[in-house]
């Protein structure tokens, strides 16, 4: 009877799940094995192929450098999963602590907390970000914190309406007779019991992130040098391939994102569904 | 032992000061089971909370002492506290509620104070927590199931072994056997009963089931408004009872007498925002006339130890039939 919910089974038969995790599966794939997919070495120039559209040894043609767009991609995809899966960790991880202290500690402690996610909340994120991420200057490692520690704010507040309820449930009182400490109650008694919200939104998180860098990259702030979707996309931007109408430039990264973001907040339904029964669908 | 004088506790509420205890005084004796009756707001569960320091922010204990094997517990610092409360004391919720973390195995549960109290490394405390369950009941089967797989007496055997794993000396079970059907019910009292006897432990009982107090109680004490309103042996109290509000409560149980009619106590519960001057039962009682209005709960002795706080009793005019 123990064994009798098996998470793997229930996901094996969500049908959006085993979805979601075809399409990351794929784009993982395609980021490990990038130096094995690419027929070139995606930093590699060559002048005499400005813009050379599509044939048959480069399928989507290659840029003003003459480097290889369908290389590009392919790299481009290892950017997007580490600074999305970091950052997307980041994030739940912060808005996990301040969502938990906030709505377990409740007073003053959780007034200052919700008026610090009010104001992440109000402030247009990406536009805060651009100036945080000038400041830092363009690593990769200042990308992932600048949107993570930009984007805790709505799992904090998810997490606090979670634990306000959990923390009147018996069990807390009864830890507490036993003479739990507030940290001990927080990390072993409430944590576990919201962790099936945790997953789902951390799914969303992480393509949200993916989503915020691919759009940074686009306005010119990080890395602009490192291979990414975004940064395929503005070059086709700047040197007017976009205007021009060369699709095979720019319809490939947009779609990448696009596909990612959506196979991850697949992955995320189906996790709120397993984790939360009342969400499960009969299955006819 | 346990020695609660005078204590007063009350809870402030948007309407103003709310006392739910009054003035309260009880002995309890070691490995005797000492029920403690009364209807809701009678001041029953707050006082379980106040020996267990577990009062809301909104309560403030307004007098009194609780001293447990002659030391004081009140205003003790957490790290006395915790000296006490779970190790000298322990609690036993209703098991029918989520006091079971629907998340955690069986055994990890009842281990866990030994962990919090760091009395013993996980797999002493885990051993420790299955000899528990054995005592209680229940054997290795459920150990590894989640408190949704166990029925509501399982649940409750699971709760009470979570009370008993550091060895107290005194667990106070509070509404133990609500929601329990009669059957799991006399189980429990069993395991209380035999904890109580076989460990020596002191089991504090609070319900509002009167003759389930009376079944299992070695004293009773009734609580009414917050205030004490007789306390004295099991047999003492049912054979003779001396305050009208307790006449009140054995009348009001049902008997397998054909015929007879059963009597309730008329009028509604006292209101403890605003109690009545004087005695808190006179505008329900029958005998109430000079002098309850001025009452100022002085015990009257009826000898072993058995105290009735009714002027008219030391007067010997609430007698005869009720």
């Amino acid at each position: 009877m123990n064994d009798d919910f098996s998470f793997w089974k229930e996901f094996k038969s969500n049908r959006k799940g085993v979805a979601g995790l075809i399409i990351v599966g794929f784009f993982a794939m395609m980021a490990l094995l990038a130096p094995l997919i690419s027929p070139y070495d995606p930093n590699a120039t060559n002048p005499s192929l400005f813009l050379a559209p599509s044939s048959s040894v480069h399928i989507f043609g290659t840029n003003t450098l003459g480097q290889d767009l369908f290389s590009r991609d392919v790299y481009g995809a290892q950017i997007s999963l580490i600074v999305g899966i970091a950052a997307g960790a980041v994030a739940v991880a912060i808005g996990l602590v301040a969502g938990l202290v906030s709505g377990y500690m409740g007073g003053l402690i959780d007034e200052i907390i919700m008026r610090v996610v009010d104001f992440f909340i109000v402030i247009p994120a990406i536009v805060f970000m651009i100036i945080v991420a000038a400041l830092l200057g363009p690593s990769l490692i200042n990308i992932i914190m600048v949107i993570g520690l930009l984007s805790w704010a709505p799992t904090a507040r998810i997490i606090r309406s979670m634990v306000l309820s959990i923390r009147e449930w018996p069990f807390v009182e009864s830890a507490k007779a036993n003479n739990a400490g507030n940290t001990y109650i927080m990390f072993r008694h409430i944590f576990p019991n919201v962790t099936s919200v945790l997953y789902g939104n951390a799914m969303l998180a992480i393509s949200a992130a993916i989503f915020t860098q691919a759009a940074l990259v686009f306005l010119g702030v990080g890395n602009v040098t490192s291979i990414s979707w975004g940064e395929i996309i503005r070059q086709a931007y700047t040197t007017g391939a976009l205007s021009s109408g060369d699709m095979l430039y720019v319809l490939p990264p947009g779609i990448f994102i696009f596909v990612l973001i959506f196979g991850f907040i697949l992955m995320g339904y189906a996790l709120e569904e397993i984790m939360n029964p009342r969400l499960r669908t009969i299955k006819g | 032992m346990i020695k609660i004088k005078d204590l007063t506790v009350s809870y402030k509420s948007r309407t103003g000061k709310v006392r739910a205890l009054d003035s309260v005084n009880a002995e309890i004796g070691n490995g005797e089971i000492f029920g403690i009756v009364g209807e809701s707001g009678s001041g029953k569960s707050t006082m379980a909370m106040t020996i267990m320091g577990l009062l809301p922010r909104n309560s403030l204990i307004e007098a009194g002492s609780i001293e447990v094997d002659g030391k004081e517990i009140i205003g003790l610092k957490p790290e006395e506290a915790r000296k006490i409360r779970g190790k000298k004391i322990s609690l036993v919720f209703q098991g029918a509620m989520n006091t079971l973390n629907p998340l955690m195995k069986i055994e990890d549960q009842v281990a866990e104070p030994l962990l919090i109290h760091r009395e013993a490394k996980r797999e002493e405390a885990l051993r420790r927590a299955r000899e528990t369950l054995e005592i209680i009941g229940l054997d290795s089967y459920t150990w590894k199931k989640y408190p949704h797989e166990l029925s509501g007496g399982m649940k409750q055997r699971a709760v009470i072994a979570t009370a008993i794993v550091m060895n107290p000396g005194t667990i106070i079970a509070d509404e133990p056997s609500t929601a329990l059907d009669v059957i799991t019910q006399v189980q429990i009292m069993n395991i209380l009963r035999r904890l109580q006897r076989e460990m020596d432990i002191t089991v504090i009982f609070i319900s509002h089931d009167f003759p389930l107090v009376s079944e299992m109680a070695d004293r009773i004490m009734i609580l009414y408004g917050g205030k004490v309103s007789e306390v004295g042996s099991n047999r003492k109290i049912l054979e003779e009872p001396g305050h009208p509000y307790t006449r009140g409560l054995i009348n009001s149980v049902p008997t397998m007498t054909p015929g007879r009619r059963l009597e309730a106590i008329p009028g509604e519960p006292v209101n403890i925002r605003d109690p009545p001057e004087g005695c808190r039962f006179r505008p329900r009682c029958t005998f109430a006339g000079e002098g309850c209005e001025t009452y100022s709960y002085k015990p009257v002795e009826a000898g072993q130890g058995h105290l009735v706080y009714c002027v008219k009793y030391g007067e010997g005019k609430n007698a005869g039939s009720s």
